[in-house]
């Protein structure tokens, strides 16, 4: 119908913004396991179905996949009651035991001669493969088959998203009160592990089922930075996917590389970019916020000394008695004072520096504010 | 069973799987403390990514001065390049555990996959270009038999021995590193030492163990074993003997049973052994097992 290419980076769009839509409410619960848990353990059911069906996108695939990853999480949940461990640990043993079974029963029984894949397609993925498995209608070619079945669990997870959004929404913020207003958690736990496992179970043939990872949590992880409304959020994750699968594909295609994994690893740089320097929450934000609250700190300090005793500078001068009383820097002394004067905080008056009005009215109700000194 | 345990490969490697076991069931169990689990699945994706770019650059090498970079091995690269990544995704998990507004766990499941995602990307650049890559790379997926060199063999038994006795050795200290971080920095010994000591030796266990396990289940033999180990026992010091012996010992039956039947990886053998030591002790491990639960409460 369509150009080659266009089906493919429509095929892959759609299936990252399948991914992020449940990945926004994961991140926003904290529910961490359940991305890496979920895909992990879909890979013993994708084998199975693989017995019967040698095409990746039939619906026996999607069933037996997102069956298995109920039944994972289902697993951690029953061994967490008997043990009480943290449900990380368990999650590692449930998701690698059954991915080993998976690789077992896919390199030794799935996979019948007719069909010419090969086992990495499941833990890697090929999204050019998808183009060749078409749907006709009377004769007519209409498409993929993989983008209608994506299609398909895409309107299922948005109408679950808008069905259900006020109950993610109290439950993701505050979980006291959904309690006492006796919301079921658990309803709402199932629905996002259903959500999450038919999304990797349906995406798994673009990206493989190792990155699908990657495309559920990082564009929501990305957008936590950006945003703090939980619709926004999860507009700007659909977004930050969407522009990274255009960006990727068009790196990817000409020069002949893995397309699903140029866009994992654009959305890693996107991720480290926005941990890094994000306009309001980064890193090296915060860490210069710091530095100027330090520098506050240290006016302050000055500003208390000099209202509480009078110093006698008689002898030798002001920036060389604070430096030895504070234990610091001459040089850092005298530039906080030299500033303080120019904002007329300080004022010389025949060599002796005395704090003015202004000052004292600052450095007052600065220690009324700080309740730890009364 | 007899005619394979008389070959020199199987020998070796049921001798290096042991002490692999040995060594990180016990590291282990100070990284599931620290809640650092997963951290080794990401750092297993970055020594992939290393051993991928290590084999690009001595590509580059040969091109630049055959005579000098041919007669290098190119195990000694992706021996090197492992460690270097190991080191890279280290100081960049730490970096990005800065911030607060992220569960490191997130982080952790997130680099993981896109590491993943980098390694696929070069390793289907270095097919399509011609590189010197051959079947070397499929190795480390999950884990093959015959992956190590005899260096390498002498080099694990090395560093797994010394990781037993320094963990032996410190383990008074690191027992207060790892429960209580404040008593540690207000009783005045080198806390960032220990800390530094914990990440060196889990850089030198996932160089190997990427090679034995394979990178998506190098993660199962570091902690299956500790918590396993949990159920037995309430005391750190035989919460650590314990998981040193249940991995030595899985290490050993899945050399065994990979080796008696052909078609199974060395990790996945390994992984499904611990995950069945696991199953029977949740069954009859006493006080917190099935069991045990029924047994102690009086039979209600």
């Amino acid at each position: 119908m369509f150009s080659m290419e266009f089906e493919l980076v429509l095929v892959i769009t759609l299936s990252a913004v399948t991914c992020s839509i449940p990945g926004a409410f994961l991140v926003m619960r904290k529910n961490y396991y359940a991305a890496d848990t979920s895909t992990r353990s879909a890979m013993f059911g994708i084998s199975i179905a693989l017995i019967f069906s040698a095409f990746l996108s039939s619906p026996l695939v999607i069933i037996f996949g997102s069956l298995t990853a109920i039944l994972g999480m289902f697993l951690i949940k029953k061994i967490k009651g008997i043990t009480h461990f943290r449900s990380k640990g368990i999650s590692i043993i449930v998701s690698s035991t059954l991915l080993c079974l998976g690789i077992l029963i896919a390199t030794n029984f799935s996979f019948n001669k007719s069909s010419e894949f090969d086992l990495s397609i499941i833990y890697l993925g090929e999204t050019a493969f998808t183009y060749f498995n078409r749907v006709r209608i009377a004769g007519v070619d209409i498409g993929s088959y993989a983008f209608y079945s994506i299609l398909l669990v895409m309107i299922i997870n948005i109408v679950i998203v808008t069905v259900f959004y006020k109950e993610f929404k109290i439950d993701g913020v505050d979980k006291n009160y959904a309690a006492s207003i006796q919301m079921k958690e658990e309803t709402i736990d199932l629905l996002l592990v259903v959500m999450t496992a038919l999304s990797v179970s349906v995406s798994f043939q673009t990206a493989g089922i190792f990155m699908t990872t990657a495309f559920i949590l990082g564009p929501a992880a990305a957008a936590l930075f950006y945003t703090k409304r939980l619709s926004t959020l999860a507009f700007v994750s659909v977004f930050i996917s969407s522009i990274a699968c255009l960006v990727g594909f068009s790196i990817a295609w000409p020069n002949y590389v893995s397309i699903s994994g140029s866009i994992v690893s654009f959305i890693g740089i996107l991720f480290i970019l926005s941990v890094l320097c994000a306009p309001e929450e980064g890193i090296i934000k915060k860490y210069f916020d710091y530095l100027a609250e330090q520098k506050k700190l240290d006016e302050y300090i000055i500003l208390d000394i000099l209202n509480t005793q009078s110093i006698d500078n008689s002898s030798s001068s002001i920036n060389e008695i604070l430096a030895v009383s504070l234990n610091w820097k001459v040089l850092r002394v005298s530039y906080i004072v030299n500033k303080l004067k120019a904002e007329k905080k300080l004022e010389d008056i025949n060599g002796k520096v005395i704090i003015t009005d202004e000052g004292k009215n600052i450095v007052e109700h600065f220690m009324k504010t700080q309740n730890c000194f009364h | 069973m007899i005619e394979i345990s008389d070959t020199f490969i199987f020998n070796t490697m049921l001798k290096s799987a042991s002490f692999l076991g040995l060594s990180s069931g016990m590291l282990g169990v100070i990284l599931s403390y620290q809640r650092r689990s997963i951290e080794i699945n990401a750092l297993a994706a970055g020594s992939f990514v290393g051993i991928l770019v290590f084999y690009l650059l001595a590509g580059v090498g040969v091109y630049i001065s055959p005579y000098i970079f041919e007669q290098i091995d190119k195990y000694v690269f992706s021996f090197i390049g492992s460690i270097v990544g190991a080191l890279f995704m280290i100081v960049l998990l730490h970096i990005l555990y800065k911030t607060d507004r992220l569960h490191m766990h997130i982080i952790q499941s997130l680099m993981t996959a896109v590491m993943l995602g980098v390694g696929i990307t070069l390793i289907t650049y270095i097919r399509h270009t011609g590189g010197s890559l051959d079947s070397g790379i499929d190795i480390y997926l999950f884990g093959e038999k015959t992956s190590l060199t005899s260096e390498e063999f002498v080099f694990l038994r090395v560093i797994a021995t010394a990781i037993v006795v320094i963990l032996l050795l410190y383990f008074s200290r690191l027992k207060i590193v790892v429960f209580n971080k404040d008593i540690a920095l207000t009783t005045h010994f080198h806390t960032s030492f220990y800390y530094f000591l914990v990440n060196i030796m889990v850089i030198c266990l996932v160089a190997f163990s990427i090679k034995i396990m394979g990178v998506f289940l190098s993660v199962s033999i570091f902690l299956i074993p500790a918590v396993t180990a949990r159920l037995w026992s309430n005391r750190l010091f035989i919460i650590m003997i314990t998981a040193g012996l249940i991995g030595a010992v899985s290490g050993a039956l899945g050399t065994t049973v990979s080796g008696l039947l052909g078609n199974i990886t060395l990790g996945i053998s390994i992984t499904l052994i611990l995950a069945v030591i696991f199953i029977i002790s949740l069954i009859i491990s006493p006080y917190k097992g099935i069991l045990g639960k029924k047994l102690y409460s009086g039979g209600k």
